[in-house]
C-alpha cells in the first residue's frame, strides 16, 4: 500500500516536469528543440547533484542547509589546486574528499554533538562561507586552467558529459538507497531512529554517512561549477540550498523522514530549473523566477496533503464497510468487532 | 516541573554571566569598547533581530518554525517603499508594508493548517513566494537593485537613528516590544496554550486547545516582528530594498536557539531570548573591536552557535545522569536509613 502511494508520488513529479516541459513546447517550440534541452539538462546538473545530497540527509530524517557553502569552499580550494598546476584527477579527489569531510563535520555535530541539524547546517553555512571568504579574502578565482573548463564544453551524442555523468552517479546512488542494506538502513534511520536502533542499525554511523554523501555531492557540484562557469567567487551557491531542498520535497521526499526517491528528488530539481528557465520562453520577466519556486512548492505540498487526504478517507471507508459486512452476533462482541476494525 | 524550571533558570543565568564576562574581556583587549555610551548606541546595529527573534520563539514553542521571516521583511520594506515613491505618506506607505507582512503571516499559518504538512517546508515555499513577490514588485516598480527606494524624510529616517535623552529610538522600541512579548508569552492564556502546544501536541488536541487560533496567532505575531523590523531596518540604512532580509533568517535563529528556545517545542522564555540578543549582538561587535575580519565573526559565530546547541544538550544529559546515579545510590544504602524516611 505505502510503496504504491510513493510509486505514485514520484510519477507526479515526473509527469508534472514533462508536461511542463510539454506544454512551454507548444506554447514556444524553440524551447524543445534538441540543442535547448540539452542546455536546461545541463544547467540542471548542479541543482540535480546538491539535490540528490539534500535527498539523502532528508530521508534520515535530517535537513542540511549548508550545501550552498560546502560548494563554495571545496569549489575554491579546488580552484586554487588547479591554479597551482596541480594535476586534475588529484585535485578531483582532494575536492570530494574535502566535501565529505565537510560534511561529515556537520553529521558528527548532529549525531555525537546532539545538535538539531538546522542549527549545525545553519552554524556551517555561517563558518564555510566565513572560510572560504578569508581563503579568497573576497576575490574571486579565476583563470582556472583551460585543459579543466574544456570538461564543461565537451558533448557525448550531442548531449554535455556532465549530463551522462550526472545520470549515471544519481542512478548508481538510487540504486544503493533503493537496493542494498546500507541504503535501506538510511530509510529505517529516518523512519523510527529508536526502532533502526534496537534492530541494529548504526544510526549515528548512517546519519554521518548522510552528511558525508551530501558534502560530497556538494563537492561533486563545485566541480561541475568550476568547468562550467571558468571561475568562483565566495557567493557562489548562495541560497541554492534552499533551492535544493525544494526540489527534493517537490520530488516526494518528506521531511518526516524515510520517505523519498532520488529519482523523484532529481526530477524535482528538474522541474525546477525548467521552470526557471522558461520564464524568458514565455516572455515573463527573470525576477519572477523565485516566486514560480514558492507557487510550485506550495502546490506541490498541497496536492500531496489532499491526495493523502483522500487515501485516508478510502482507507476509513473501506474499514467501515468491513465492519459493516461484519455478522451481528460478533460486531456485538467488543473485542472481536475491536479486531475487525 | 521545578527541576526544568531551575534548569531554564540556570540557562538565563549562564547567560548574564556570559554577557557580563565577554564585556569586560573584549574591554580589556580594547579599551574602547567599554564605553557605556558607546554600547548603548551601537545596540542599534542588532536589536532589530531580536525583534523578530522574540515572535520566532512563540511559534518555535509552538513546535513550528518559520523560514519566511527574511521574506517577509524584504516584502515590507519593498512595500512601504513603492507606495511611498508612489507618492504616499510615509507613515501610511510603512502601514501598508506592515499589513503586506501580516497577510503573508496568516497565508502561512493557513497553509500550515490546511495542509498539515512540517511548518518548515510550507515556509520554505513562502519564503521563495514573499521574496519573489518583493523582487517582483520592485521589478515591476522599475526599482533599481542595487540602489532601492531611498528620499524618505528624515522624520522616517530618525525612528531608527534618533534617540530620546541618549538613549537609541531602536532601544527603546526593542525594549517596549519585549516587554509585550513577554507579557504575550508569560502572561495570557494563549502564551500557555502556545507552550504546552509545543510540549505535546496529541495533549493539546485531545484537550480541546485552540489550535487554530493559537497556530494563526503565533505565525501572525512573527510576522507583525518581521514586518517592524523591515519598517526600522528601511528607516536605519534610509532605503527600501527588495533583498533587504535576505541575510535575516541566519542571525534571528542564532538568537532564539541560544536564547534557550528547543527546536523541538515547549521550553523557552522571552528574557533568555532578549538576553541572547545582547550576547551575540555584543560577542560580534567585541570580535570586530578585537580586530578580526567579518568572516572570521561569522565563522566564530556559527561555531559558538554549534557549540552551546550541543552544550545544552550534553548539560541537560550529564545533569540528569548525575541525580539518576544519586537516586541510584539512595536506593542502595542499607534499610535502616531509608526506613525513617518512610515512616515520616
Amino acid at each position: 500500500m505505502i510503496k504504491h502511494i510513493l510509486k505514485s508520488r514520484e510519477s507526479i513529479t515526473v509527469i508534472g516536469a514533462l508536461g511542463f516541459i510539454a506544454i512551454i513546447g507548444i506554447a514556444q517550440p524553440s524551447f524543445v528543440a534538441f540543442s535547448n534541452l540539452a542546455r536546461v539538462a545541463n544547467s540542471t546538473v548542479i541543482l540535480a547533484l546538491l539535490t540528490a545530497g539534500v535527498a539523502v540527509v532528508i530521508i534520515t530524517r535530517n535537513i542540511d542547509v549548508s550545501v550552498g557553502s560546502t560548494m563554495a569552499l571545496s569549489g575554491i580550494v579546488a580552484g586554487l589546486l588547479l591554479k597551482n598546476g596541480m594535476p586534475i584527477p588529484l585535485v578531483v579527489l582532494l575536492t570530494l574528499v574535502l566535501g565529505a569531510a565537510l560534511g561529515a563535520i556537520n553529521g558528527i555535530g548532529v549525531s555525537i554533538g546532539r545538535v538539531p541539524s538546522i542549527v549545525m547546517t545553519l552554524g556551517t553555512l555561517g563558518a564555510y562561507r566565513g572560510i572560504s571568504f578569508m581563503i579568497t579574502g573576497g576575490h574571486s578565482v579565476e583563470n582556472i586552467p583551460s585543459q579543466y573548463k574544456k570538461a564543461g564544453t565537451a558533448t557525448l551524442l550531442g548531449i554535455p558529459v556532465f549530463v551522462w555523468m550526472t545520470i549515471v552517479i544519481l542512478v548508481v546512488l538510487g540504486f544503493v538507497l533503493a537496493k542494498t542494506s546500507f541504503g535501506r538502513k538510511i530509510y529505517a534511520t529516518g523512519d523510527n531512529i529508536q526502532g533502526a536502533h534496537l534492530i541494529g542499525v548504526p544510526t549515528k554511523t548512517m546519519t554521518v554517512t548522510a552528511f558525508a554523501a551530501s558534502g560530497l555531492f556538494a563537492s561533486m557540484a563545485a566541480l561541475v561549477f568550476l568547468a562550467q562557469i571558468g571561475s568562483i567567487s565566495n557567493q557562489a551557491g548562495m541560497g541554492i540550498e534552499m533551492r535544493a531542498i525544494a526540489a527534493a520535497v517537490i520530488g516526494g521526499v518528506a521531511l518526516t523522514g524515510g520517505v523519498g526517491t532520488i529519482l523523484g528528488a532529481s526530477f524535482g530539481a528538474l522541474f525546477i530549473t525548467t521552470a526557471t528557465s522558461s520564464l524568458s520562453f514565455l516572455g515573463v520577466p527573470g525576477f519572477w523566477s523565485d516566486m514560480v519556486i514558492g507557487a510550485i512548492l506550495l502546490i506541490a505540498l498541497f496536492a500531496d496533503s489532499q491526495v493523502g487526504k483522500r487515501m485516508e478517507r478510502k482507507r476509513l471507508e473501506a474499514r467501515y464497510q468491513r465492519a459493516k459486512t461484519v455478522p451481528q452476533e460478533i460486531s456485538n462482541d467488543p473485542v472481536n468487532a475491536g479486531g475487525a476494525l | 516541573m521545578q527541576n526544568l524550571k531551575k534548569y531554564l533558570f540556570r540557562w538565563e543565568g549562564a547567560l548574564v554571566v556570559v554577557l557580563i564576562a565577554q564585556i569586560l574581556i573584549f574591554g580589556m583587549l580594547n579599551p574602547r569598547f567599554l564605553n557605556l555610551d558607546r554600547l548603548i548606541s551601537s545596540s542599534s546595529d542588532f536589536v532589530y533581530l531580536g525583534i523578530i527573534a522574540l515572535p520566532l520563539a512563540i511559534v518555535m514553542m509552538t513546535g513550528g518554525i518559520d523560514i519566511s521571516i527574511g521574506s517577509m521583511v524584504s516584502l515590507t520594506a519593498i512595500v512601504t517603499g513603492v507606495c511611498f515613491s508612489n507618492g504616499l505618506n510615509i507613515w501610511l506607505a510603512a502601514f501598508i508594508g506592515i499589513l503586506a507582512a501580516l497577510v503573508a503571516g496568516v497565508i502561512n499559518a493557513a497553509l500550515i493548517l490546511s495542509t498539515g504538512a512540517n511548518p518548515m517546508v510550507i515556509t520554505l515555499g513562502t519564503q521563495f513566494l514573499f521574496a519573489g513577490m518583493a523582487i517582483g514588485i520592485s521589478g515591476l516598480a522599475n526599482v533599481s537593485a542595487f540602489e532601492g527606494i531611498s528620499g524618505m524624510p528624515d522624520s522616517f529616517v530618525q525612528i531608527s537613528n534618533g534617540d530620546i535623552a541618549g538613549i537609541p529610538n531602536m532601544l527603546i522600541i526593542f525594549a517596549v516590544i519585549a516587554g509585550v512579548f513577554a507579557f504575550i508569552l508569560h502572561g495570557t492564556t494563549f502564551g500557555r496554550q502556545a507552550r504546552l502546544l509545543g510540549a505535546n501536541p496529541k495533549a493539546a488536541t485531545y484537550a480541546g486547545f485552540p489550535i487554530r487560533r493559537v497556530t494563526y496567532l503565533a505565525y501572525g505575531l512573527t510576522a507583525l516582528g518581521s514586518g517592524i523590523t523591515g519598517v526600522l531596518m528601511t528607516s536605519y540604512v534610509a532605503s527600501a530594498r527588495a533583498d533587504i532580509g535576505a541575510q535575516v533568517l541566519l542571525p534571528v535563529l542564532t538568537l532564539v536557539v541560544i536564547g534557550g528556545v528547543s527546536m523541538y517545542g515547549g521550553e523557552g522564555t522571552i528574557v533568555g531570548v532578549v538576553i541572547a540578543t545582547f550576547v551575540i549582538g555584543y560577542l560580534q561587535q567585541g570580535l570586530r573591536f578585537s580586530g578580526l575580519s567579518e568572516s572570521e565573526v561569522s565563522v566564530a559565530t556559527g561555531a559558538a552557535l554549534v557549540l552551546v546547541a550541543s552544550l545544552r544538550w550534553w548539560t541537560h544529559h550529564v545533569a540528569e545522569r548525575i541525580k539518576n546515579q544519586k537516586v541510584k545510590k539512595q536506593a542502595a544504602t542499607p534499610r535502616p536509613q531509608a526506613a525513617p524516611v518512610a515512616s515520616s
